[in-house]
This record gives structure tokens, C-alpha cells and sequence, in this order.
């Protein structure tokens, strides 16, 4: 079959491999849809080292996918799973017996960019059959975003300040809408980003940066009655929106960090005493790959094919799906990749 | 009576006041003992919580100086008009919450009773109506707790803190049965430790580099205690190690620098919390890496939130044991050596001392004639 490996920095080759076997408590899956995750930009380029070379390279990646059950390996539950079944794969297998996280498609066998995967029966939900399998692809990222908020408690009629309109920025916002979110502020760079957030719900959008961060933290408290934001969500990682989300919550709040961080940051400890700030991280689904399921079932969010900006074939993963991210950044949310 | 009051930074003076009264819904209290020095930054600087000598602070409407302390216990010698006499008796020993706030209804902090969050929060004995460092205080009667009977007073003026770790404790939800790190052993270190272990925690590290205070954390219950400066002493690695290769459960920071912050983050589990007690003289660096990968929090807490009463319960009923606390009491001093003998030993003494207590019954050292 044909598979994305990872050889080592700006190194990803098409190739021809082996199909993987279903082993015991594993299911085989033909891959329909692969999304693209800015942590996999993150790996093409060499950022995520200490990540990946927890197993031996070549690795596959790619961990936001969907796709349809082909086998099942011996002790797989077939009350709950069965061939022809459409999934999506929760790519976190993650012990809190020890410190260290095995990803799917970043830390063990086989990722998503393949034509076949095999996956641990845990790992798998069924799609209920009028979820298109592209928008099953949509299903991690969607659950990191929802997680993110359930770990911030965002409560409905809570206000929230988005900083970076990215994938991330845009699929937070989402979520808080459907959350119930009262007011929902998203900070961005770039037209088209800003135009997209807006559409995607947000409430006001500040473009950065033409708008100051001072203003920012000032139009937040206009807006939440001068007490200050209940959440901010960090999606850019950067000294500056990490001081506007302290300056910008409010007593009590949380900033929720779900960026990649180039640079360590500084931190006002003092301001986080004075206002008792949590600063909280997610990364993980936190279980909530069944709700999220529910909620895309049921018609709770709006416009989601919108979200898939480009469809590229497995083969030229590379040349178009890599380098539109990179290159086209601003025009795009979420490039799927077929094998 | 006397007063030790605060004009600004380095200028702290005893003086003669009057004594105040009990107005409507005041407690009049004789000051037993008051403890010297959170107020510390304040001999350097001016704080936003503290008014100056011309602007008034927002919600006491007092301009400097002030009567200092905020850490004291005392007895009822006075009840003011519509004081609810069934709880609050003349003769009752006391301790005083001296959290202030705006109590504006439009605030949302007050209206939901976390006064510590609100925006103009403040203290007594810091920004007005009156101070621990003086003979008799008034005091609303929200702000007065009874002193269970068999803690005596000069423990009792170490509720306010304990009040402080005891908040910490509570927010960092520790549970029976987690093992928590506490960096830092002075006065919030010490009575964290024991709340944590109040609290049921199974195993508690401390770390300090100062020796007296690592003794005191042995006496105060550590189950081990760490010195970071000693050759081949590797706390991150002992933490994971007691507890089973996973972290810390909890790790309070009282110490407040980029090495214990550094140490939080490599010590707790993933998942695990961190809470900040400390004031930090600089911006530390965060090791975001750790903190998302690992998926910890990291909070910090002010004060303290509606403890008061269920710690005196707890202390009262016998779950919490004061039996010891007496030993953070590292000096006894009079008004007239508060600046001498009380700030400046915290805060060029500070591995030799924990609490000093000032009492205002207590004569200044009489100065021998010259022969």
C-alpha cells in the first residue's frame, strides 16, 4: 500500500510498504480522509523531534482521520465493531500509568496518511451513517477543541477571547457556539482569516495588528461588563497573546494554552496571583470523541464542509498539501488528504 | 493607645491614636498578639492595594499613614449596635478575616461572596480601618471569627495565614491518598504542609534550601524533606520516584522562582496541578513545553475565599491539629522594635525566623544608663 513515512526533517516520501496486520484487539482500516494538523508541519520541519523518535524512522503519520473497517484482529468486540463500519479514530493512546503519550501517526505503528491503518478497538467510533466520511476526518480536531472548553469549564453564556483565527482559532470558536457561548472575541492576522472567523460565529474580530493589544484587552472588558473574559484560548502561543489573555480574563477565569510555542514565554506570576488566573493546557480528547460525535450527528454545527479548504491525493501530500499550508497559510483551514 | 502605623516605604513609626469605638454592627477587640511581616514588599514599595498620603484607597476612604497588621487575634471587650450577641460575646477569644471589598452590588465578585477576586480588594492593617499593630481595633462583625477555646491567642494570630494555606490547599483539589511537593518552607510552606496533610494527602516533600526551616518541616510532618543547593540532590528525580515513576500529584510553589517553578513542572504528573502562593520578585520563564505536553495547570490564588469558618470548625471539632504551630513563632518583640527586631529580621534574618509576634502588652527593652 502507499503510505506518507517520515524520514527526518522536510523528509516525507510516498512509498510503497507492506499492508499493516490486525493483531490482537486491533482493527484494520481503509483510510478514506486524512486531515492535515499544523503539528505535523511541526514534524515536516523538524520541531517535534523528541516526539517522533520515540520509535524507530521511517514513521507513518497523520492523525486526524476517518475510514472504513476492513478486518477485525482476534478479540475484537464484534457486538461493536464490524467490517464496513465507518470510523473515526481517536489517535491518543494515552497511559497516565507513565509520563510519556503514544500518538497514532506521531509516536506509534502506521499513521493515517496511508492507504491502510491499524488501530487498538479503543481507539475507534462508529460514524453514524450520515456523517460523510470527510467530515469524519474533522472529528479530532473538532474533539481537541471541545476538550480544550470542557477543560476551561466553559459553561454556556460564558465569554470567551480567542487569540489567532487559524484552524484551531476557527474550530474553537465553533465549539463555543455550540457550547452557548455569549460573546465570543477572536483576535486575527490576515483578511481572509478574519473574514472566515467571522463567518465560522465569531462575535467581534479584532485584526491584528491594526488593532493594538491593548485594545484588545480594552474592547474585552467593554464587552463583558469590565469584569474581563471567562476564557481566553491561546491559539498563537506568542509573549504577546499570552499577555493579553492575562491581562484580558477575568478574576477567577482561565487561560486555556492550545498552541505550539516557538519560544518560551515570560510569565506576570504577580497578575496571576492577582487575579487568581489558571492557566490550564490541553491536548487530548479527554473522552469526549462520543459527544462530539453526537453533537456533529445532530446537526449542531453549521458549516462544517466549509471548513475543508483543499482536497489533495495521498501522493502529492508533499507538493500540494504541505506546501499550501505553508506557503497559503492564511487561504486555508483544513486540507484533507485521500490515499 | 499605641499604634505602629505606615507613612510609605522604610518610614514606619509608633504613635498615639485614639482609640476607636463600636459602631453599628462593629466588634471592639483588645489586640492579644499580631503577627509582623507579609506587609514586607511594603517597607520597599508602595503596593495598588495601599492608598497613599493623598489619594484614598476606594474602599476603606483612608489616605496614609495606616495602622499596620493584618495577622492578629484577640478579645471582645465591646459589641457595637446591631451585633448578633448570640454568636459574638464580650470576653470571646477572636481572629479576624481582614479581607476588604467593594460589597457594591453591581460587583460580581462580592455579590458571590469571592471577595478576594474583587477588583479592589484589599486589607486591614494595609490600606485602613485600623490594624493588628495597635491595642484595640474595630472591626465589622463579618469579619470576626470565634477562636476555638483551646488554641491560645498567640496561635490564634496565625489563622490569617493559615487561612491562606488552607485556601491554597483547597484549590489545588488534592485528594485522600495524592502526594503533593511543596517548594519552600517558609511560613506558607510550613502551613501548607500541614493542611495538605489535613486534607489527607499520603506523602508530602519539601523542599528548602534553608536548614532551620527544612527542620521545621520535619517537625511539621514532611514525610521528607529535600535541600536543592546540596551536591547530588536531584528533587525531580526523588519525586518521581516516590511516587510510583508518575510526578506529583500537587505541587504548591510558596517560594515563587524560576528554579522551584522549573522544579513544579518537572515534578508534577501529567494531568497534575500547581498551585502558586508566592509573590515573585521577577517574571519567570515558562517551560510551556512541559506544561502542555504534560496537560498541567497552573494556578495561583489570592488570600483566601470563604475558608474561615470551615478551618475554625475543623480546628474546633479536632481534624485539624494546632498542636505545634506555636513553633512558627520564632520571636516575641514589642511596637517600639517592630521595625528592628521585626521587619528588617524577616527580611535580612529570614532563614532564622518564620513568624515574629508583636504584642502590644510588651514593654520596649529598657536602654541601660551609661556608667
Amino acid at each position: 500500500m502507499k503510505a506518507a513515512l517520515f524520514y527526518g526533517p522536510e523528509n516525507v516520501r510516498v512509498e510503497d510498504i507492506p499492508d499493516p496486520v490486525a493483531g490482537p484487539n486491533q482493527v484494520k482500516i481503509k483510510v478514506a480522509w486524512c486531515g492535515i494538523c499544523g503539528s505535523d508541519l511541526g514534524i515536516y520541519y523538524g520541531m517535534l523531534s523528541d516526539v517522533i523518535t520515540q520509535r524507530p524512522l521511517p514513521v507513518g503519520i497523520g492523525h486526524e482521520f476517518s475510514g472504513t473497517i476492513v478486518e477485525l484482529g482476534p478479540g475484537v468486540d464484534a457486538n461493536k465493531l464490524a467490517i464496513g463500519q465507518n470510523v473515526a479514530v481517536s489517535s491518543n493512546v494515552y497511559s497516565l500509568e507513565t509520563p510519556s503519550t503514544r500518538m497514532q501517526g506521531v509516536s506509534c505503528d502506521g499513521g493515517g496518511l496511508s492507504e491502510y491503518v491499524v488501530v487498538e478497538q479503543d481507539a475507534v467510533y462508529i460514524l453514524p451513517a450520515h456523517i460523510p466520511l470527510d467530515i469524519g476526518a474533522l472529528i479530532e480536531p473538532l474533539t481537541v477543541s471541545w476538550h480544550a472548553l470542557e477543560k476551561a469549564q466553559f459553561k454556556a453564556g460564558d465569554s470567551v477571547l480567542v487569540l489567532g483565527a487559524g484552524p484551531i482559532g476557527i474550530l474553537i470558536v465553533k465549539v463555543a457556539k455550540v457550547f452557548g457561548a455569549s460573546w465570543i472575541g477572536v483576535s486575527g492576522r490576515g483578511a481572509k482569516r478574519c473574514s472566515l472567523v467571522r463567518e465560522h460565529g465569531a462575535s467581534v474580530v479584532y485584526a491584528v495588528p491594526e488593532v493594538t493589544d491593548d485594545e484588545i484587552v480594552a474592547e474585552t472588558f467593554k464587552a463583558t461588563k469590565g469584569n474581563g473574559a471567562d476564557v481566553v484560548v491561546d491559539c498563537a502561543g506568542t509573549q504577546s497573546t499570552l499577555d493579553v489573555a492575562l491581562k484580558a480574563v477575568r478574576p477567577g477565569g482561565t487561560v486555556m494554552n492550545v498552541a505550539g510555542w516557538k519560544k518560551f514565554p515570560e510569565m506576570n506570576m504577580n497578575l496571576c496571583l492577582a487575579k487568581e488566573i489558571v492557566l490550564s493546557n490541553s491536548l487530548g480528547y479527554g473522552g469526549a470523541h462520543p459527544e462530539v460525535i453526537e453533537a456533529v450527528a445532530q446537526g449542531k454545527f453549521d458549516k462544517l464542509d466549509a471548513l475543508v479548504t483543499l482536497r489533495v491525493p495521498l501522493t502529492e501530500f508533499v507538493e500540494k498539501g504541505l506546501r499550501a499550508l505553508t506557503h497559503e497559510k492564511d487561504q486555508h483551514v483544513k486540507v484533507l488528504i485521500h490515499p | 493607645m499605641r499604634a505602629v502605623r505606615y507613612y510609605g516605604p522604610g518610614d514606619v513609626r509608633v504613635d498615639r491614636i485614639s482609640e476607636p469605638s463600636a459602631g453599628k454592627g462593629q466588634i471592639k477587640i483588645k489586640v492579644s498578639q499580631c503577627l509582623c511581616g507579609s506587609d514586607l514588599h511594603l517597607w520597599h514599595e508602595l503596593l495598588p492595594i495601599c492608598p497613599t498620603l493623598t489619594e484614598p484607597h476606594v474602599v476603606t476612604n483612608e489616605k496614609l499613614p495606616v495602622v499596620m497588621g493584618h495577622e492578629f487575634s484577640g478579645t471582645i471587650v465591646d459589641v457595637g449596635p446591631g451585633v448578633d450577641t448570640s454568636r459574638l460575646t464580650i470576653g470571646s477569644h477572636v481572629v479576624i478575616e481582614p479581607l476588604l471589598s467593594c460589597m457594591q452590588p453591581t460587583c460580581p465578585f462580592c455579590s458571590q461572596g469571592a471577595r478576594n477576586l474583587c477588583r479592589h480588594a484589599t486589607f486591614i492593617g494595609i490600606a485602613g480601618c485600623g490594624g493588628g499593630l495597635s491595642e484595640y481595633i474595630s472591626v465589622d462583625q463579618r469579619l470576626v471569627h470565634i477562636l476555638p477555646s483551646h488554641v491560645p491567642l498567640d496561635v490564634g494570630a496565625i489563622m490569617e495565614p493559615l487561612a491562606v494555606a488552607w485556601h491554597t490547599v483547597k484549590s489545588s483539589k488534592i485528594k485522600p491518598g495524592d502526594h503533593a511537593l511543596v517548594l519552600g518552607a517558609g511560613p506558607i510552606g510550613l502551613l501548607t504542609l500541614r493542611v495538605a496533610r489535613a486534607f489527607g494527602a499520603s506523602w508530602i516533600g519539601v523542599s528548602e534550601p534553608a536548614l532551620k526551616r527544612r527542620e521545621l518541616a520535619s517537625k511539621n510532618g514532611a514525610d521528607v524533606v529535600f535541600d536543592p543547593t546540596a551536591q547530588g540532590v536531584d528533587v525531580v528525580s526523588a519525586v518521581i520516584a516516590a511516587t510510583g515513576d508518575r510526578g506529583a500529584d500537587v505541587v504548591f510553589d510558596c517560594a515563587g522562582s524560576q528554579k522551584t517553578l522549573d522544579t513544579a513542572f518537572l515534578a508534577v504528573k501529567p494531568r497534575g496541578h500547581i498551585v502558586n502562593a508566592a509573590v515573585w520578585a521577577q517574571r519567570p520563564t515558562l517551560d510551556i513545553d512541559s506544561l502542555t505536553y504534560k496537560e498541567v495547570s497552573l494556578s495561583s490564588i489570592l488570600a483566601y475565599d470563604r475558608v474561615h469558618p470551615e478551618m475554625l470548625k475543623a480546628i474546633a471539632n479536632g481534624k485539624f491539629d494546632v498542636e505545634g504551630l506555636g513553633s512558627l513563632i520564632t520571636r516575641r518583640i514589642s511596637f517600639e522594635e517592630v521595625v528592628d527586631k521585626g521587619i528588617k529580621a524577616l527580611l535580612y534574618e529570614k532563614d532564622e525566623h518564620v513568624k515574629i509576634l508583636v504584642s502590644p502588652d510588651l514593654e520596649p527593652p529598657v536602654a541601660h544608663a551609661r556608667l
